[in-house]
């Protein structure tokens, strides 16, 4: 679904900026160093998604286009830029999950795209420890 | 080669007959059509033969009046200019062959170019008003579906000339002329001209992704993209034309669907197309798109 509430222009329109600016950030080569400092810039994508309903099936591919990224480090920076984030944050993904077939591989891309990463979280405490869902 | 082609186009440029110039123009379309026709109708299969259009587009040709030339050779009665610039632009009339075709569109290419420059006199530039209000429609559609063939040269010629086309038509749709109707103003010709150009844009990259879910066609996903992009760059659009295909579930199924699975270059291609999507925006949109389109297709691939 696409949606846009006119009655929250500005605000719709600021949000879908920062979405392609966030985009830009997590498929460009040089962009690590950005993407470690933009953990708040997530968060708040993140939470105007909610607020302004935007369907989350954006925000995973928003991510999907980080865990795939060829660039050096991108993946496993984005990962964990993403884990550090509050599970409030992530309310959206208990929508993507029930409603995508896409989970699977979300979840392979975002946990164990990195081994270090998957080591020192594990995939079992990240899944219930972020995402507050039962695996 | 493109010497040559000049030089056609300032003969074409210095005739003092509009008429002339816009037969010449029906007779060159018509010789463009015969041949993808003739490659179309001798086929099976698309990768028999790469000048052949695919069934929706040749289907749309018919429907534009063009299926009467798979059998009849087009008239050419008009004199000497035409066979003047047959000779020019060393067409084989028999033979359907790939060169033929990039010569013809190699010439509208630079025909297009041509009206498209700047400081050209008034009459000129009246005469190109003129011309463009008389056929830009027909060519923009025309050259269009010839995009949708396999032969890479031909399609990415075809895209050129699109852009040229559609720009062109635009500018000159915007420009007020000696001869216009006191009954049209500018404002209702330009909106004629964005709402026409927006539908067929449409209608356009939709067969370029239907056709691209056979193996064979499978490159023209791309084309549909560089297509998408080039009337998102196009800047001037028919507002109900465009909320109306803003509304439907497939504009941002076909969208969401390149960001997610494309190469770097088609990603920065969506990313663009998504910018100048929301600035077009002024109502609310709630589609049912959902994760319907998303989980079919996963489940296919």
């Amino acid at each position: 679904m696409f949606t846009w509430n006119s009655s929250k222009q500005r605000e719709t329109m600021e949000f879908w900026k920062k979405y392609i600016t966030l985009c830009e950030l997590v498929s460009l080569d040089n962009s690590l160093f950005q993407v470690k400092e933009a953990t708040k810039d997530f968060a708040s994508l993140f939470e105007k998604a909610t607020y302004l309903k935007v369907p989350s099936s954006w925000l995973s591919t928003m991510l999907a286009v980080g865990f795939y990224s060829k660039a050096n480090g991108i993946a496993r920076t984005l990962c964990e830029t993403i884990l550090e984030l509050p599970s409030h944050s992530m309310g959206w993904l208990q929508e993507e999950i029930r409603s995508s077939v896409n989970t699977a591989s979300f979840f392979i891309g975002m946990i164990f795209v990195d081994h270090t990463c998957a080591k020192e979280h594990g995939f079992l405490t990240c899944y219930q420890k972020h995402f507050c869902l039962s695996p | 080669m493109s010497s040559r082609h000049d030089n056609v186009v300032n003969v074409v440029l210095s005739y003092p007959e509009l008429n002339l110039v816009s037969s010449l123009l029906e007779v060159l379309l018509e010789e463009l059509a015969r041949f993808i026709c003739a490659a179309s109708a001798k086929v099976d299969r698309l990768d028999d033969d790469d000048l052949a259009l695919p069934q929706k587009s040749f289907e749309l040709l018919q429907s534009y009046g063009y299926s009467n030339l798979l059998n009849t050779r087009a008239e050419k009665t008009t004199g000497r200019h035409y066979s003047e610039i047959d000779d020019m632009m060393d067409i084989d009339s028999v033979v359907a062959s790939k060169e033929n075709v990039l010569n013809l569109l190699k010439f509208c290419h630079l025909l297009f170019f041509r009206l498209d420059e700047n400081g050209s006199t008034k009459s000129q530039q009246d005469k190109t008003i003129q011309l463009i209000r008389m056929d830009g429609q027909k060519i923009l559609t025309f050259i269009m579906l010839l995009s949708t063939v396999l032969n890479e040269q031909v399609s990415q010629e075809a895209l050129r000339i699109v852009r040229q086309t559609s720009s062109v038509l635009i500018k000159c749709s915007k420009l007020p002329s000696s001869k216009q109707s006191l009954a049209t103003s500018v404002e209702d010709e330009t909106r004629d001209f964005t709402r026409i150009i927006d539908s067929l844009y449409w209608q356009q990259i939709c067969i370029l992704f239907d056709i691209s879910q056979s193996q064979e066609a499978a490159k023209h996903k791309e084309t549909a993209f560089i297509l998408w992009l080039g009337w998102m760059s196009l800047h001037v659009h028919y507002q109900p034309v465009m909320m109306d295909l803003l509304k439907r579930e497939s504009y941002w199924a076909h969208l969401q669907s390149g960001l997610r699975h494309g190469s770097s270059e088609r990603r920065k291609v969506c990313l663009y197309i998504l910018l100048r999507s929301i600035t077009i925006i002024d109502q609310p949109i709630t589609n049912g798109y959902v994760f319907r389109k998303f989980r079919q297709e996963c489940l296919e691939s």
